[in-house]
């Protein structure tokens, strides 16, 4: 790799911002913690028999990493604006909405995939129908990176404020609201017997296109609110 | 430069709309209440009980031209949103943002009616119909798109950035709809239709359309109102704003 | 005349929909206008301020 081109600048990135979350590694467990105690406090307001439990674990698990990566997307630009390196990246030389898949990659990797190696124990604690334990991770591995695109572009409408969290959850849940319904809603379909294909290929297709779109989308988002 | 795109520049500038819209906006509101009160007297006066739903069915008349206005109201903010981020024109920017409080209230009453609807004829306040669910999403897009303008400081950045969620509230709202609708049908039948498949008869349909038609009227005065507000905020230095505000205060 | 009123037993519900509606108009036009007003209220506040500053710093 050239140093500066613009596969040079995106390795850079990709290497800096995982760096930066090894360093801060206990910050990087929160979402799972908040997920699980979440999904353990279920059980407490509604009781902890199976059948009380099973038909609603999907929708508590789902609604539980909805939430967590919620919670997460605040820290995706908020460090980098903090310390002016957001402006560095909108000034570089190199298409903005390049470095910001990069950034958007990394916060889903380090934020919504230990979500889903985890989402079959949080499945045991809710007794998860048997049969959704290899379709679960797979719906959720469709929806989180949905889930982190569609997040990027609100943040970046509201990277400048100071306290941004209620807001940015009025922003974003509205647009979440097709991703959860599609993603929990295969599941349940598959509970009940119901052929589930068609909900997953919607979220594929609505995936392909966010990633192509998304990335554009959230670059003049945040020229809008840097500028 | 010819005579029309002399005008349209003309009416683009803030201080010319602001006196076209202040001559307007009476206008319109006088037109508003006259066809409004018309067509509530044809709609819940002159109209005939209806043979399925006897009267309840009236509140169509202020429900179904809310409803209308909820997504009119959207469809007008996202074209100002287009035009204000693609030229940078000020005044489709005070034209977006003043859009949507309006169309927040419509959609509001449509939820509020269509539950004071739903209880006799349902016999539950609320059901997660597929419609409801829509415009109660619609209501909270709304909410964001006057929330992030309200947070930000810059007004004209605040402008922008708010027309951006607009416009991502756009694609988004036709793929919230076509989703609870397929989550519909995978929890529950069917469901009562306020409009069933039959034809309207021409006496229920002449008040509705005339509310229709009311309302949009009324629309267009209360974005009025609120633009020459959003402009006096954007140009307070300007010396028309200051003229203005001298007459004002005589 | 009652029987108007009582909307063949919906009557509640059919004028409490009215009334929501028409409050909810006329609360949203009145803000429209309060909002015109403080605008006007502001810079009339701005134009006295600046107009003292200047007048106490000759």
């Amino acid at each position: 790799m050239r140093p500066g081109s613009t596969s040079a600048a995106c390795a850079a990135l990709l290497r800096r911002d995982l760096l930066l979350v090894w360093r801060r590694r206990g910050d990087a467990l929160t979402p799972l913690l908040f997920a699980t105690i979440v999904v353990a406090l279920f059980p407490l307001a509604i009781g902890a028999q199976v059948q009380e439990l099973r038909p609603i674990a999907v929708g508590v698990i789902f609604v539980a990493t909805l939430l967590a990566g919620l919670l997460a997307l605040d820290t995706l630009f908020r460090g980098d604006y903090e310390d002016g390196s957001l402006e560095q990246l909108v000034v570089s030389p190199h298409p903005l909405a390049l470095l910001l898949a990069c950034k958007i990659a990394v916060h889903w990797l380090t934020t919504a995939l230990p979500l889903i190696a985890l989402s079959p124990l949080l499945g045991e604690l809710l007794f998860l129908d048997p049969a959704l334990r290899g379709l679960l991770p797979l719906a959720l591995l469709l929806t989180t990176p949905l889930l982190s695109l569609i997040g990027a572009v609100c943040v970046a409408l509201t990277v400048g404020m100071q306290r941004s969290g209620m807001l940015l959850a009025l922003l974003v849940l509205p647009l979440y609201v097709p991703v959860l319904i599609f993603g929990a809603g295969a599941c349940n379909a598959a509970q009940m017997g119901l052929p589930y294909l068609a909900p997953l290929l919607w979220l594929a297709a609505g995936l392909v296109l966010a990633l192509v779109l998304a990335p554009l989308a959230c670059a003049a988002a945040l020229r809008i609110s840097t500028s | 430069m010819n005579t029309l795109t002399y005008w349209f520049h003309k009416l683009g500038s803030p201080p010319t709309f602001h006196r076209i819209a202040t001559r307007v906006e009476p206008w319109c509101l006088a037109l508003a209440l006259a066809l409004g009160a018309i067509g509530l007297y044809g709609g819940f006066v002159l109209a005939p009980r209806d043979y399925q739903q006897g009267d309840a069915y009236r509140i169509i008349f202020v429900h179904v031209p809310c409803a209308w206005m909820g997504l009119f109201a959207y469809a007008f903010m996202a074209v100002n949103a287009f035009i204000a981020l693609v030229w940078r024109i000020k005044l489709n920017e005070v034209l977006a943002m003043a859009s949507a409080p309006v169309g927040a209230a419509f959609t509001f009453v449509t939820l509020v009616t269509g539950s004071l609807w739903g209880k006799p004829m349902w016999g539950t306040w609320w059901t997660w119909d597929a419609r409801l669910t829509s415009e109660l999403f619609l209501l909270f897009l709304y909410f964001g798109v006057i929330g992030l303008h309200n947070a930000i400081e810059d007004r004209r950045q605040a402008a922008r950035a708010a027309s951006f969620l607009a416009l991502v509230g756009v694609v988004n709202l036709p793929i919230v709809h076509f989703s609870v609708n397929w989550w519909n049908t995978l929890h529950q039948g069917s469901t009562v239709r306020l409009f069933g498949p039959s034809k309207i008869d021409a006496s229920m349909l002449w008040p509705l359309l005339l509310m229709a038609l009311a309302t949009h009227i009324w629309f267009f005065a209360s974005v009025l109102a609120r633009a020459r507000a959003g402009l006096i905020e954007l140009d307070a230095g300007k010396d028309w704003v200051r003229k203005l505000a001298q007459d004002d205060a005589s | 005349m009652r029987e108007f009123f009582e909307m063949g037993g919906y009557g509640s519900y059919v004028w409490a929909s009215l009334a929501v509606f028409l409050t909810v108009m006329a609360v949203e036009l009145w803000s429209a206008r309060a909002q015109q007003r403080r605008q006007l209220a502001q810079v009339r506040d701005r134009m006295r301020r600046s107009a003292a500053r200047s007048r106490n710093t000759p």
